[in-house]
């Protein structure tokens, strides 16, 4: 890698970056947080759909099939944001302080595949706890005490 | 040698780090540049600055063109691109960070247009 560096210097050869992150060290767990708080409200409506009396407009199984696209969708995004932030910027130092830390992404990931397979907000609310704990983690290794204040206005009512 | 010089001038050396240009251009592939910007259309992928760090590039493909208005997959609004922007986008869409984040680009950030790769060797040849 050196001898290729020294290559690249002597000939001229500068890099450009085909980033499939956000560029120049910048990472927060926030839009993975965003994105399971939205897997959790899709959840929670899908399970609160009421169907006993029959299917009576087209737009009840079209509201259905919106919720279950937002789903699956955000579950994705999460699995996406919080993968970027475990393979870039976690680092091993980080794990020798944080020994948790391949589990709780790990879970994270299990977990974003278990709202997606089902309709589980009891999964999906634990997929925001662990977001959350991965946050903590997060913010903790560049000395800020991390608090979501906002959490649950975000959130919003049901 | 005179109009040699300028012509020489035009082409660059750039190592491409990432997976976002996948499945064209890979991590580690070094390839030729050319500075002449009568060469960019849609389509091109180019090498551009970053807006404040000009010291940092990056690779995407051009998509938008300026003056269009344009609407992308996954957004339902449409953008109007100015007169000296252009939009960008990765051909690994699932995996790139690029102008659906970050919006049109300026002109004046665009440094090349990619035309050859000359490593790996067996990947050697025009880049469209």
């Amino acid at each position: 890698m050196k001898f290729k560096n020294h290559l690249y210097n002597l000939l001229g050869i500068r890099t450009a970056f085909a980033h499939c992150d956000i560029p120049c060290g910048i990472y927060d767990p926030i839009s993975a947080k965003i994105a399971a708080q939205t897997v959790l409200k899709a959840s929670m409506r899908l399970e609160a759909v009421d169907f006993s009396n029959g299917v009576t407009s087209v737009s009840q199984p079209n509201g259905v099939a919106r919720l279950i696209h937002v789903k699956e969708e955000h579950a994705q995004q999460v699995k996406n944001e919080l993968n970027i932030i475990w393979s870039d910027y976690f680092k091993s130092e980080h794990l020798e302080k944080y020994p948790d830390l391949h589990n709780l992404f790990w879970n994270a990931n299990k977990l974003a595949g278990t709202t997606k397979q089902n309709v589980d907000s009891a999964s999906a609310r634990k997929l925001v706890e662990i977001v959350d704990e991965i946050s903590q983690i997060f913010w903790a290794t560049k000395g800020v005490d991390y608090k979501d204040n906002v959490s649950d206005v975000r959130f919003g009512a049901i | 040698m005179n109009k040699l010089l300028p012509f020489i001038n035009q082409f660059r050396l750039f190592n491409i780090s990432g997976r976002s240009m996948l499945p064209v251009l890979s991590d580690g592939d070094v390839v030729i540049t050319t500075s002449r910007i009568d060469f960019y259309q849609r389509g091109s992928i180019i090498v551009f600055t970053h807006n404040v760090n000009k010291e940092i590039l990056f690779v995407k493909r051009i998509i938008g063109l300026p003056t269009e208005i344009f609407n992308y997959n996954g957004s339902f609004k449409n953008i109007r691109i100015h007169p000296d922007e252009i939009f960008v986008l990765g051909d690994n869409q699932l995996d790139s960070f690029d102008s659906r984040k970050y919006g049109p680009i300026k002109m004046d950030q665009v440094l090349a247009k990619i035309i050859f790769r000359v490593w790996p060797l067996h990947k050697f040849g025009l880049i469209k």
